[in-house]
């Protein structure tokens, strides 16, 4: 049998879940599009980039590797540190080699993870602080021409918080001996790909 | 908190068909609608629910009636002033202000939360009340938004105080922390 609270809980994720299902329905006939068409182009912005998505799943798998307090320090801080790129993005300003960077930036943390790497912790969050600003410049930079740029601002932070979520679901396989191994060849994999990436950008 | 559970699921998908059915009924939806489909209003009143969940049961709950009774007089005043205002600014701050208490998990003083809920239901009524235009019936739209902001924030100090889970102190902090980033992009946006 279910436990109350359980079942408490699953009926409010249901509603939540529900909400969301009717949701474009209403706002749309409001106003065509704004609304959920930004939302919609943010969120699928770190997905659409092989790039972003593998730097940010090693994020929380690195995270998880590291455990208690770096894997909650991520997904608390990233967002912020990440907004602060994303405000020189909007704002147009300089930043250099960013698509070097962020390719870079998978193929580090992947190596991190494939590795086991432990730094301290404030180097950690030193290198995933920097990544997050050149992740976040990259989102940043496409938003003022968002049809609706608080809906794509949402958009693209909820979609890169659930990819550490992901990655830090899948980190915690750590704790059993087999799962370390998974956990390890999964930031092999990223590894790879962000060589893969890196060359395609320096090409 | 249960029993509401399907409210925002209803009030989504209702006010289309109802809406020409009872007369008059329109603006109470208008008013009920329009702090759910703005994100800064949105956000922030999950952001300050959040935020009285995090502190003890009693201030809780004061803060959630002072939000709402907060929320109902501003709305009401800037609705019968009618002058359109531009808050985008102090709107965002607030949003950036309480998401950022959310990630820092501090137990306030009850009188810092008191004021802080005063204030940000001050700004957010002042701004939704502002939108009010001469054809709608005041009383019903200003009542459509109290009520949006009363169930808004009741869930959100709902999953605020059944965090008890390690995880899940962590869920409500990182929330507040999203909620902190998409205000200061959205604030590099409007400013720029």
């Amino acid at each position: 049998m279910m436990h109350g609270r359980t079942r408490a809980t699953l009926r409010v994720a249901g509603a939540v879940v529900m909400g969301v299902c009717l949701w474009p329905s209403p706002a749309a006939a409001h106003e065509p599009g704004g609304l959920a068409e930004g939302f919609l182009s943010g969120f699928g912005h770190p997905l659409s980039g092989l790039d972003h998505m593998l730097a940010m799943v090693a994020v929380g798998l690195w995270g998880a590797q590291l455990g208690a307090p770096a894997m909650w320090l991520l997904p608390v801080t990233f967002p912020l540190v990440m907004a602060l790129g994303g405000l020189l993005g909007v704002r147009g300003l300089f930043l250099p080699a960013v698509e070097p960077v962020i390719a870079a930036s998978a193929l580090l943390l992947g190596a991190a993870v494939l590795l086991a790497w432990r730094p301290m912790l404030a180097v950690a969050l030193a290198l995933v602080g920097v990544f997050a600003v050149y992740h976040g410049y990259a989102h940043g930079a496409e938003l003022p021409g968002a049809a609706d740029q608080l809906a794509y601002g949402a958009g693209f932070v909820l979609s890169t918080g659930t990819l550490h979520v992901v990655g830090i679901a899948i980190g915690l396989l750590h704790r059993w001996t087999w799962g370390t191994m998974v956990v390890r060849a999964a930031g092999g994999v990223i590894a790879v790909a962000g060589v893969y990436l890196l060359a395609d950008v320096l090409r | 908190m249960t029993d509401v559970a399907w409210l925002p699921a209803a009030a989504a998908s209702v006010p289309v068909l109802v809406a020409h059915i009872v007369p008059g009924v329109t603006d109470f939806y208008a008013g009920l609608l329009h702090p759910v489909t703005a994100v800064e209003h949105l956000l922030t009143f999950v952001a300050i629910g959040l935020l009285a969940g995090q502190q003890a049961r009693g201030v809780a709950r004061r803060a959630l009636t002072l939000f709402v009774c907060v929320l109902l007089v501003t709305a009401g005043l800037a609705g019968a002033h009618g002058r359109t205002l531009h808050l985008e600014g102090p709107l965002l701050a607030s949003m950036v202000g309480v998401g950022c208490l959310v990630a820092a998990n501090w137990r306030l003083p009850a009188a810092a939360v008191y004021t802080c809920v005063t204030a940000v239901a001050a700004l957010h009524g002042v701004a939704n009340g502002a939108e009010l235009t001469p054809a709608m019936a005041p009383v019903r739209f200003v009542a459509g938004i109290a009520l949006a902001g009363f169930v808004v924030m009741t869930y959100a100090v709902g999953l605020a105080r059944r965090a008890e889970a390690p995880w899940a102190g962590v869920a409500v902090r990182a929330a507040g922390s999203w909620i902190a980033a998409v205000g200061v992009l959205a604030w590099g946006a409007v400013t720029r």
